[in-house]
This record gives C-alpha cells, structure tokens and sequence, in this order.
C-alpha cells in the first residue's frame, strides 16, 4: 500500500508515554536472599507473621525452577541482578496529603494522563498510583471511608487491617502456586487492597496506576481486593513505564474473593513498554491473577486489553466454587513487533449451576506472537455447569503468530462446555469496502480491528473503553502496509 | 520413571543379539534406545501425554514376545472382496503371502536378507512420538508395502491380533506403507485380540504418499478388553497428496494413539475422522499432530468420543501452519459426550499458526445430550432409554457416515452398538 | 377429550399461565389464539409434558386420565401429538426411522406386534404424497437442513402417520407461504374425524380459513379471556388484540 511510508512514521513515533523521571530513589542493591526479604519487610514495618509467610515464600520459590511451558522465548532471566525495593525517597512517614507528594511524582502522573489529582479528577474514580513498588497516594479517601470501603495502599493495610490480610492473603494464590508467585510472595512491595464489607455497592470506580520508574529494578505489587457478602466493585488497573533498553520483569499477584452474591468487576489497560521494533527492551509481565466466587451467587469478571510489555504471561482465572457462581473473562491482547503474549484463563467449576464465558480476541501484527492458552474444567460436583467460550484470531502480515491452546477438562455428565475459535486474516474485501468510501487505510485497519474487539470494549467501564480503543489503534501503528 | 529406563535398557542389552537387523540395522536399534532413554519414557506430567494411562510402563516388559502363539484367527471377518488380506500375531507376520510385481510389492523384512532391506525411513521426531523409539529398538518385523502402479489389489487389509500376555512381553508390529505418485489404494486396518487376554502392544506405522497419491485409511481399534494399546503412526504428503485417516477405537483397557502427519507438498490433504468409545474404566486417547509444511494445504479434523462407566476420552488434535503454507485451511470439530457421572473427556483443539493467510478454525463441545432434541424423540413416544441411544448414535454418525464401504460400515456399526449395548440401534444399520 | 382446569405453570420461577380453563369435547377442532407472549406455547408445551414447564396448579384430564402424571413419550403412546413451533434437527436420526421408532413404541404399549417394514413404508410414502414431500427427505436427518416450511410439512407427516387422538398444533401455520399452509391445512384437514380432537395455536387468522374451527379461545397474559365460534377470529382479525388486553386488564 502506497502509505506504507507514512506508516512507518506513525510506527517509529512508538510508545507515548517512555519518558523517566528523575527523582531520588530509596533502592535495595540488586540480588535476593533472606536478608532482602527481610530487609523489605523492616522496611515495610510488618506483623511478623507477613515476615515470616515471606520468608517461606522465598524458601519455596528457591526450590522452583521457572517455567518454560509457555509459548514464549526469552533470555534467561538473573533474578540476582534485579533490584527487589525501589521507592522514591520521602519523608519517612510518607505523604500525608497530596500536598506533601513529590511535586515531580504527580507531574508524572499528568503526562500519564492519571487523574490522581483531585482538581483533574475523572468524575467519581478513585485512584491508587503505585510508582515503582510504592504506593504513592489514593484520592477520594474520605468518601470511600463514609461508604465503608477500605481502599488504600496494601503497606498501609498491612498496619490497619492486618487480621484481614493476615485472613485473606494467600488463600487464592497461595506462595507455592508457581514460579512467580512464589517470587511475588517473597518480595512484594506495595499494591491495592480494597475491603468492601456486605450490602455495600462501592460508590465508585476505584483504580490503580502502575509505574515502573527506577532502572534495573522490578515491581512486585500485590493486590487483594475482598467483596463481603452483597458487596459490589468495579476495579481497574492501568500500566505504563518508561522507554528503556534493558528488560524488567514485572510479577504481580492480585487476588480477589467474591462471597455470597458478591460481584467484582476487574478491568486492566496494560501497556508497559514493549520494546522497540527490534525486540529490545520492554516489560516482562509475568503475572498471576485469579479470583474466587467463594459464596453462593458471586460473579467475577475479569476484562482486560493488554497492548504493552515485551512478553506478557497471565491467566486471570475463576475458580467457581460457589453453587450458582459466575466467571467472566474478556480479553483483547495485541502484539506488534517483537511482542510476545500467552494469556487467557482459568474457569475451574467447583459448584452447581456455575456458568463461565469466555471471549478471547488476538491480535497479531509485526513479527508479534499470540497464543490465547486456557482451561475449562468441570469438576465432579459441578451440576449443571455450564462454559462458552469464543477465541478469534486476527492476523496482519505474513510474520506474526497466532495459536489457541484451550483446554477441556469435563468431569460430570451435567455440565456444558462449548468452545469455538477461529483464525483468520483481516478481511481484505472489508478493508478495500473502506478504502472505497474514501477511509484511509490506518483509520480503516482501526475500524476493522475495534469492530473485532467490541464485544470486549463493552465490558470496560465507559471512559476507559475509549483510552482503550485509543491504546489499540496506537499498538497496531505500523501494522498493516 | 527412571527405574523403567534401567528395565528397558538392560532388556534391551539382553536380547539385542537375537533382534534381527533385516527390520532395522542394529546401530538404528541402538541409536533408537539411547534416544530413548535420554529422553525418559513418556510420563502422565508432560502436556500431551495427561490423559494417558501409563501406569503399565513401570512395569512394562519391553522384550519383544517372540513364539508363535495360537490365536483364534477363525473368528476373522471376512475378507472384502477384491482385498488381499496380512495377519499379524503378536506383531510377528503369521500368514498372507509376499507379493512381487512391478507395480505392488508387499515384503515380510524378516524374510529378506539384511542386505537387500531397503532404508527405513526416520520416524517423527516429535517426543509425542517416541513411543515409536521403542518400536524400532525391538520390532522383529515389519511389513514394507509399495505400491508403484495399477497391479495392486483394490485394498489391503492388515490384521494385528495379540495373543500373549504382557509378561509374555510387548507386541511390536509395524508397516511400511509407501504410495508412489497418482495411486489409490483403500487399507483396513483392524487390531483384535484374543479376549481375556492383556496384551501389551506399541506399534508404528509410516505412511508416504507420493504427488496426487490417494490413501483412504480405515484403522479399528478392536483390541481385548485388558490390553494396553499404544501405536505412533507417521505419515508425510507430497503435493496434492489426499489422506483420508478413518479410526474408529473402541477395544483395550487403555489406548494412546499418536499421528503426526506431515503435508509437505503444495495442496496436500488430511481428512481425519475418529470416533472412540470408553467405558468401564477404558481410557481413549489420540494425539494428531496436522504440519502445515506447503501452500495451499488442507486439514479436516473430526472427532466424536463418547465416555461412559468410568471411561476416560481424550482428543489432543494440534494444527501447525507455518510460515510457508500460505494459503492454508484448517477445520477441527471435537466432540465429546458424557454419558455417566464418574465418566471424563478432555478435548484440545490447538492451533498453532505463523502466517497470514490462512482460514483455520475449531469448535470443541464436551456435555451431555442436547435436551431438545431429547425432548422432541419424547414427545414423538420413544422412550427415554432409546432416544438417549439414537442420540449416542447420531452423535457418532458424523465419523461412521464417512465410511464409504458399505459391509465395513455395517461391521462398525455393528461393533458400536454392540459396545453401547444398544441392540435396537442395529436397525439403523 | 381434553378439560383443563385452573392450570397455573411456571417457567424459569416465572408464571406464565394463571389459572387457565379450556374444554374440548371429542370430535371437535378447536383454535387458541392470542398476542405474543400470552402463554401460547407454554400451553402446548405443559400437554406434551416438556421439562422445565412447571405445573404448580390445576388440573389436566385427558380422555379421562390425569395427563400430569404421565412421562412425555407416554402422553405421546396415548395419541397425544405435539406438533412443534420449532421442529428440533436431529442429524444422524433418520426420518423414517424415527417414524418407525415412534410407530412401534405406540404399538408396543398396545400389545400389537411391530409394524411390517414394506407396508409402513407404502404408507409413509403414501402420507408424503398427500404432503408433497420428496421421498429424499426420508433418508435424511430429522428435520436436517429442512426449510422453514419443510420442517412443517414434516411435523404434519408424522401426526399423519401417527394418527393421534388429540393433536396440538403449535403455531404451524409460521413461517409457511400461501402454497405450503394450503398443503398443511389440507392435511390437518384429512385427520379431522369424529373420535379425533385438534387444538390450533396460532397467532392469526389465516390458518383458520382453511382449517375451520369450531370454537375459538382467545388467551391473554395465561387466561382464556374469551370464547366464541369462528367469527371470533375474524373479529380479531379486524380489530387486533388490543380491545381484549384492555379489557382482561
């Protein structure tokens, strides 16, 4: 196509938000033993029961090795040269009000276009910005306390809250549950916690913002977010971090719990850094996710668009023990470049009348490689349970990868699965339908692929639906020429 | 496993001498052993091989069986008409005679002297297939048919009957099938055993076809209840090559086939269909492996299974398009029905592609029957118990409709009814 | 034939019939009509015995019997037909031998020997003419990729070989042109006798020009809200069924 030039424009303009900050970081020397880990939790002032799940966390994870199953090559990873705490110095208390937040730090936020700042609030969206491993600061506090919803920085929790963490982390995603997890246990340094007790409807979107800031370090936050019984919550999270040449590893655990007729939304926007056209630099997102519908009637549902890292690794997963619980996962993941993904999920129905859907839209440009892996298992005592799921592909040039690992495990002669994929180019008679009403072939490629992705996009919250839309047409730049 | 390894290895060293090198040279044999025990012996934590009961390898007696054991070789059905018949006892050649025609040869390799052996031809070098490793440390035959031109009978039928036992040791039968450009040749393949009798059988099979050569495979798994199947079957298509693989499983205690077929040649086609039955507490497993090698190529994937009593079904079916096979389609549609609540299927359609333009798509159901359609045979007066067994039926149909001999139709038919314990269904037949 | 008294049912936990009363004597065809989502199949329905169609009132009599306590396949032995609004595909079961099947189970329950195959096969054979069916369809699927209008003409193939005491037909007349439901209607027309009851659902008026009814029921939100003959349904015919809800409200 002639605009291939002009294309090609658009493709090296890249990654939008790749600029560092300057700014005095309080960082652990790189390598890892129980002195770091304890180190970090001293930090951190922990209960000495946190201190000691981590240190058995790091015991455990020193007998793993890390996993190569998934469809993904990268350089072996030294986790002794990776700095395990970076924080940005501060008043050793922390910041009180945003007022005492490093003035640098928030402008951060406003070239991410993060509305941390009350006075550029989105209406009625309370954030969390995690910079690094910290968190930096959480707005609408107060009204959310009026509500009785606990949303604060997990340190923060662990200090307040502690017979709640002390309660609930772990039980999801236990240290030993991999690899990463395992690490995540042992090191992990800030992140969400959101406590919705029963009968509430969280009064608004709460959401989070990371940043991974400071070289050769890696973020490990975690996140635990609790729906008590009646409760509801919509959460999302978004990623960015800066334009550099090395690789840094991100391993996040989130883990929610939905009890009876409780329902949490979570939604994600992940565009860490992919690296440049070449495959240099960019996140390594390896990352575990899973909720449990613990209580009769709770929903999770997970939606996420992943446009960034260099290789992303996660499977936000169900487990549906509930008896009438319901499991959701909406996805759109797009590789250009040299990109890598291999994400999908894990519906595991425990209970009666458990039902899950899955939508799973690739794309795959560039030299990018796509995998959708994911597991639907019935169990003996899951009655009645019932799984959709629906997996397209969408390629664009000859070089890409585009590859559907589902998996069906059905153990009751009552439950349904059905699974359905499909892969296939994008349709030319489409483009050229476009071209002819006189569409460029940029806008018409953008068209096309949020046509494909719609059934995902109407399960973000409405203003993240269009940053999201927006963050595809710029993750495909380039594609298509 | 590794105590399993040290078993093989040391049988291995025990009979070595005694296997001759007319089926496979006896470096081939040695090189295929090491292979093997560097790689371990397939085990249940390996992603294509978890819905396989290999439990019997830890115990297994690989030594090959080598006595001539008697088999009930009467009850046989009939051969089809115009269809030259080879039987296998305990994968040794028992009767069917050498053929030599310019245009067809059929040869024992055991019968010929080493020299004259023609190379075998490399197996697959996927790990799911090294079960076949095994195969070629100690097969002690090997039946290499050729088929060049039109003098070739209108199909061959393969018998594989196990007599012995698996303290006996393992049954290790194994074809050569080679189509030269332009022939067509239908195969039947049956494997059968002597009831009670639990056998240990790990066959290989390598199919080549050359340019516009046609194969239409029929393979019915019919092996005693007790035995423990296991077969890797290879094949490689050249241009316009079109393989129609027809499997019908329903025998042994547990079964684990594995195809790994290759369409090297531009506009080459697999056609599979496969059914398998499970119940008591049978396991059926296939893994299919589709390579997308050329332009143009085509794979058509279709798998019914039902499993029932505490029967295990599983369908592992991988299509790889890679960057060259521009123009490729692919089509996979796996079914699997459950039929009793301590019953299980797993189903992986997998699709693995490196190139644009392509059209690849999968369906995968695993359930129960659909309740309208029940409802609808209810509501017309048939009872429940015969409305679930038409629907089990129909169910089955889209693999048994694709069997375009009319008498082997009538067989299987009759074998799966017989194995659904569904005598009414015969009138379908 | 069939008295239906006070019949409440449920689907989904939803009421869909609210104490519903219909009578229709031997011998008599009869028309149900009403608006969309008046409860119209749902009656068709809890008479065939469909699963997940909850009786939680009422009573069915049927030629005497309580019709509630008996298996869907034996309402169907006991010459209840349900002609269906969305005949189901079944691939893989043949049509002819569905018939066969279905034959064979009503006689078995009689204590008659089996159906002989040459004469059933005349008779179907004999049935389709009548329908102007092509013999093709017999070797295939039930209903498998059939028409709109095939699948119709097919429900009324198997009441014609069947030949029950009571017929539900449910909204046969959808989706058939002006051709095909004078070939339906022709063939209901052919099993109208004096031991035979035929219960018409159906939406419009059209159906009952050719296959002329002799009451007319009218069904509004699970009630039969009004009855009269035929000129009842030209009634609605002219003016709709808004006058009726209104006055059911």
């Amino acid at each position: 196509m002639k605009e291939a030039t002009q294309l090609e424009d658009m493709l090296a303009r890249g990654y939008q938000h790749g600029f560092i900050t300057e700014i005095d970081a309080d960082t652990v020397p790189p390598g890892l033993d129980e002195d770091v880990v304890r180190l970090i939790s001293r930090k951190k002032r922990e209960p000495a029961f946190l201190t000691a799940w981590r240190l058995k966390a790091l015991r455990h994870w020193l007998t793993m090795r890390e996993p190569h199953w998934p469809h993904a090559h990268y350089p072996p990873i030294d986790y002794q040269a990776i700095s395990y705490y970076s924080a940005p110095k501060r008043n050793a208390e922390g910041p009180k009000s945003l007022a005492e937040v490093d003035p640098k730090l928030l402008a951060t936020y406003e070239k991410l276009g993060v509305p941390l700042h009350e006075r550029a609030r989105l209406a009625g969206v309370a954030v969390d910005a995690v910079f690094d491993s910290v968190s930096v600061a959480t707005t609408f506090k107060q009204r959310l306390q009026e509500a009785g919803v606990i949303f604060c920085p997990f340190s923060e929790a662990v200090t307040t809250h502690p017979e709640l963490i002390e309660r609930y982390l772990g039980s999801v995603v236990p240290y030993s549950d991999n690899f990463f997890a395992a690490l995540n246990s042992a090191v992990f340094s800030d992140g969400s916690f959101v406590y919705v007790p029963q009968g509430v409807r969280c009064p608004m979107e709460l959401s989070t913002y990371f940043r991974i800031n400071a070289a050769k370090t890696g973020q490990f936050e975690r996140t635990l977010i609790i729906a008590a019984e009646g409760a509801t919550v919509s959460y999302l999270e978004g990623c960015s971090a800066p334009q550099r040449d090395e690789n840094q590893l991100h391993a996040a655990v989130v883990e929610l719990i939905a009890l009876d007729e409780a329902y949490i939304k979570y939604s994600t926007v992940q565009n860490w850094y992919p690296g440049d056209e070449h495959g240099r630099g960019g996140i390594y997102n390896f990352v575990t996710k899973r909720g449990e519908c613990r209580g009769r009637n709770a929903h999770i549902s997970w939606t996420q668009v992943e446009t960034g890292s260099a290789i992303t690794w996660k499977y936000p997963s169900c487990v549906l023990r509930g008896d009438g619980s319901v499991g959701e996962f909406y996805s759109v993941a797009t590789v250009n470049n040299r990109q890598q993904a291999d994400t999908g999920t894990k519906m595991i129905h425990i209970g009666r009348d458990t039902r899950s859907t899955i939508i799973s839209k690739g794309i795959s440009a560039g030299h990018g490689q796509n995998t959708y892996r994911g597991l639907v298992k019935m169990l003996p005592s899951a009655h009645g349970a019932r799984n959709f799921t629906q997996c397209d592909s969408l390629l664009m040039g000859g070089q890409c990868g585009a590859h559907t690992f589902p998996y069906v495990e059905v153990k009751n002669p009552t439950a349904t699965v059905e699974h359905e994929a499909s892969t296939s180019k994008i349709s030319e008679d489409e483009l050229f339908y476009c071209l002819a009403r006189g569409i460029s072939s940029e806008d018409a490629v953008n068209l096309i692929v949020s046509g494909f992705c719609k059934s995902v996009f109407k399960e973000l919250p409405m203003e993240f639906a269009v940053e999201a839309q927006k963050l595809l047409a710029v993750s495909l730049e380039g594609a298509v020429g | 496993m590794s105590a399993a390894v040290e078993q093989l290895r040391s049988e291995f060293d025990t009979v070595r001498a005694q296997l001759p090198g007319s089926v496979i040279a006896p470096e081939r044999r040695s090189r295929a052993i090491a292979a093997l025990c560097a790689q371990g012996l397939p085990s249940a934590r390996e992603e294509n091989w978890r819905y396989t009961n290999l439990r019997i390898l830890e115990r297994a007696r690989f030594a090959p069986v080598d006595a001539h054991a008697e088999a009930a070789l009467a009850q046989l059905p009939e051969t089809p008409a115009g269809f030259a018949r080879w039987v296998f006892v305990d994968g040794l050649l028992r009767s069917g005679t050498a053929a030599e025609d310019p245009g067809f040869s059929v040869r024992s390799r055991r019968s010929l002297p080493a020299a004259l052996a023609p190379a075998w031809p490399l197996g697959s070098d996927l790990p799911e297939a090294r079960l076949a490793l095994l195969n070629e440390a100690f097969a002690l035959d090997a039946l290499a048919i050729d088929v060049h031109g039109p003098a070739a009978p209108a199909g061959i039928e393969l018998v594989f009957v196990t007599a012995s036992t698996a303290q006996a040791g393992t049954s290790y039968p194994r074809v050569h099938l080679r189509l030269a450009a332009g022939v067509e040749l239908t195969v039947i393949e049956r494997h059968l055993g002597a009831p009670q009798t639990g056998s240990l059988v790990n066959g290989a099979m390598h199919v080549e076809l050359g340019e516009h050569a046609r194969l239409q495979h029929y393979r019915l798994q019919q092996s005693a209840a007790q035995t423990t199947w296991f077969d890797t079957l290879a094949a490689e298509l050249s241009a316009h090559a079109h393989y129609r693989l027809l499997s019908i499983g329903t025998g042994a205690q547990s079964a684990r086939s594995t195809v790994h077929v290759r369409l090297a040649g531009a506009a080459a086609h697999l056609e599979l269909s496969a059914a398998a039955l499970a119940d008591r507490q049978q396991s059926q497993d296939m893994y299919v492996l589709s390579e997308h090698l050329a332009p143009d190529t085509r794979t058509t994937e279709t798998f019914r299974g039902i499993a029932s009593g505490r029967g295990r079904v599983a369908f592992n079916g991988k299509i790889v398009v890679h960057p060259q096979a521009r123009g490729s389609d692919s089509r996979q549609s796996l079914r699997g029905l459950l039929d009793g609540p301590e019953a299980e299927i797993d189903v992986r359609p997998q699709l693995e592609i490196y190139t644009d333009e392509v059209r690849c798509s999968h369906g995968a159901t695993a359930g129960k029957l659909d309740e309208n359609m029940l409802f609808y045979l209810l509501a017309r007066g048939i009872g429940a118990p015969l409305a679930q067994q038409l629907l089990k039926w129909a169910f089955l149909e889209d693999v048994v409709a694709q069997i375009a001999r009319t008498e082997l139709r009538g067989e299987v038919e009759r074998a799966l009814s017989a194995q659904m314990n569904a005598a009414a269904m015969q009138e379908l037949c | 034939m069939l008295k239906i008294h006070n019949l409440h049912a449920t689907v989904d936990g939803k009421e869909i019939l609210k104490g519903l009363d219909l009578e229709v004597p031997t011998g008599e065809v009869h028309a149900v009509m009403g608006p969309n989502g008046s409860g119209k199949s749902t009656l068709a329905y809890v008479l065939a015995g469909r699963p997940g169609y909850l009786v939680t009132a009422g009573t069915i009599t049927y030629e005497g019997r309580d019709l509630l306590a008996l298996s869907p396949e034996d309402r169907a032995r006991a010459g209840v037909f349900l002609g269906f609004q969305y005949p189901v595909e079944i691939p893989g079961v043949n049509n002819v031998y569905l018939l066969k099947a279905a034959v064979n189970a009503v006689r078995k329950q009689r204590g008659e020997p089996e159906v002989d195959a040459f004469e059933f096969l005349s008779l179907v054979r004999e049935k389709m003419r009548l329908m102007r069916m092509d013999e093709s369809m017999l070797a295939r699927g039930v209903n498998e990729g059939f028409s709109g209008g095939e699948k119709k003409r097919n429900e009324i193939l198997q009441m014609l070989v069947l030949e029950p005491h009571l017929a539900v037909l449910d909204e046969t007349d959808s989706g058939l042109d002006i051709d095909a439901l004078k070939i339906v209607a022709q063939g209901v027309n052919t099993l109208r006798a004096p031991e035979r009851s035929l219960v018409l659902v159906t939406h419009y008026q059209r159906l009952l020009e050719h296959i002329v009814p002799d009451r007319v029921h009218v069904l509004v939100n699970g009630r039969i809200v009004r009855s009269g003959d035929r000129s009842l349904a030209v009634q609605l015919e002219q003016r709709g069924y808004d006058w009726l809800i209104s006055e059911a409200a």
